[in-house]
């Protein structure tokens, strides 16, 4: 039985630093070609950018990462020269959720099902399609047909850049039937930083602890993964009004 | 186009009005046959009209509504459940749950099937109830629709479907002609997920997970995904 934690804290700690440059607040824009298809109501920057990484530090091996166990921890601890690249404020980085424009959600139904050119790999002559794990699914997905989505982040510019041109093959879920695909990427340097506040609305989650005051607030994944329930605290909700503590 | 005006216009059709004058046959006899029936009643679009054509001929009736707990059905909509019921005109409101449901949360897997049909239902029997008015539609699904056409009741008190030929537009006529109270959450899936589609059910329930329920759940429920009692 292979260790697992053991096996990718190696690779980890044999892929090459990532060196990180200046950090500066900017503006992404993506101009999308195809609709974005999400499982939540936003996209995390940093979560996308840690998923960059992780293919960047594993190549192949990425595709054989333990399902629902956080490495996190372990990578770190096994090669902190490749941390994510963006400013970090306590455990929240300084990344909004994505902005979507024009933002309406649709649903459509899509069929996952066992295609029979693979069939000559299997030592069964009969594939049962009702159940197991050859089983057909028809599922609900939401996607938006947004023209442009746009994130704000505070960290290294030049660095994100190259881990989107070498790694992003689209933005969201289910780029392999064809969302997302990416048309533009279009980065802006900003005066500002409008990564966690904007215009006095809280542009990602941010836990509650860190505000003087905010509008609305739930329990909400405030740092990557963000489907770790670890990672859950009462947080500012995107999009609500919030005014940072002045550490902050 | 307004769908609400479109099927008040379907609830002036004559195909309309023999499906309800079907459905109430349905009930009358049904209510002459068994001495002891209620309705099961989970609160959604379907058992709405079920509700509200049983309780035209038998206000008196039990209305059985079970609780899957608040990490399956947010409390506000539970609310709403009960006081539709309520203001359709159930007098008999018997609400039952499972202790499980507290104490796997979301890992509460089958308790439906465990609680529901292999404790309760037995129990309803030996307390005398001996038939089910139920929503099921044949338009569903298949297995409904076999279900319906082989007259399989899934417990041990036979079930009687009085709107088992509804189409969607005729439960959706017959709530919005007759002004019926019905869960808000319709307003908020319905216009995304289609008025013919829409189906109440458990969020973020593992169990509809296969059906892509949660992809839905996490954009539009987003902030019960991570719902933590107390």
């Amino acid at each position: 039985m292979i260790n697992e934690i053991k096996y990718f804290q190696d690779i980890a700690v044999a892929a090459p630093p990532l060196r990180w440059g200046w950090f500066t607040p900017f503006k992404i824009t993506f101009k999308m070609r195809s609709p974005v298809c999400v499982t939540s109501p936003w996209i995390n920057f940093d979560s996308l950018i840690g998923h960059l990484i992780m293919i960047d530090t594993f190549g192949q091996d990425y595709f054989i990462l333990p399902r629902k166990f956080n490495l996190t921890p372990y990578i770190e601890q096994a090669n902190t020269r490749r941390l994510l690249p963006i400013k970090k404020t306590g455990s929240v980085y300084h990344s909004s959720v994505s902005q979507f424009f024009p933002n309406s959600i649709r649903v459509t139904q899509i069929y996952k099902r066992f295609e029979e050119r693979w069939s000559d790999n299997l030592k069964q002559k009969k594939v049962r399609a009702g159940s197991g794990h050859y089983r057909a699914y028809a599922m609900k997905q939401v996607y938006i047909p947004a023209n442009e989505v746009v994130f704000y982040v505070n960290g290294d510019m030049e660095l994100i850049k190259r881990l989107i041109d070498d790694y992003m093959g689209g933005l969201g879920n289910d780029t392999r039937i064809g969302f997302g695909a990416i048309k533009e990427i279009v980065y802006e340097k900003t005066k500002e930083d409008y990564s966690l506040v904007k215009d006095g609305v809280a542009m990602r989650p941010i836990p509650v602890e860190m505000c003087e005051q905010y509008e609305d607030a739930a329990y909400l994944a405030y740092k990557g993964p963000y489907w770790d329930p670890r990672n859950v605290e009462l947080c500012v909700v995107p999009g609500a009004r919030c005014k940072l503590k002045d550490g902050y | 186009m307004d769908i609400k005006k479109v099927l008040i216009k379907w609830s002036k059709t004559d195909e309309h009005h023999e499906k309800i004058e079907k459905a109430r046959q349905i009930v009358r006899n049904a209510l002459q046959i068994y001495s002891k029936p209620y309705i099961a009643f989970s609160g959604g679009k379907d058992s709405t009209c079920v509700l509200h054509l049983v309780l035209e001929q038998c206000p008196d009736i039990m209305v059985l509504h079970w609780d899957y707990g608040p990490y399956y059905i947010p409390r506000w909509l539970e609310k709403e459940f009960i006081d539709n019921a309520r203001q359709i005109g159930a007098r008999n409101i018997r609400i039952e749950t499972s202790e499980k449901y507290m104490r796997l949360g979301r890992n509460a897997i089958n308790v439906l099937g465990r609680e529901y049909l292999g404790k309760l239902i037995p129990q309803l029997k030996q307390e005398g109830y001996d038939m089910a008015f139920v929503g099921l539609r044949k338009e569903e699904g298949n297995k409904r629709r076999r279900r319906i056409e082989n007259k399989k009741s899934i417990s041990v008190i036979p079930e009687c479907w009085p709107i088992a030929d509804w189409t969607w537009k005729d439960v959706w006529a017959y709530i919005f002609n007759r002004n019926l109270p019905y869960p808000s959450i319709y307003n908020f899936y319905a216009p995304i997920v289609g008025w013919d589609k829409v189906r109440l059910a458990t969020f973020f329930d593992p169990e509809f997970d296969k059906l892509g329920s949660s992809n839905v759940d996490g954009v539009l429920m987003w902030k019960f995904r991570n719902y933590r009692e107390g």
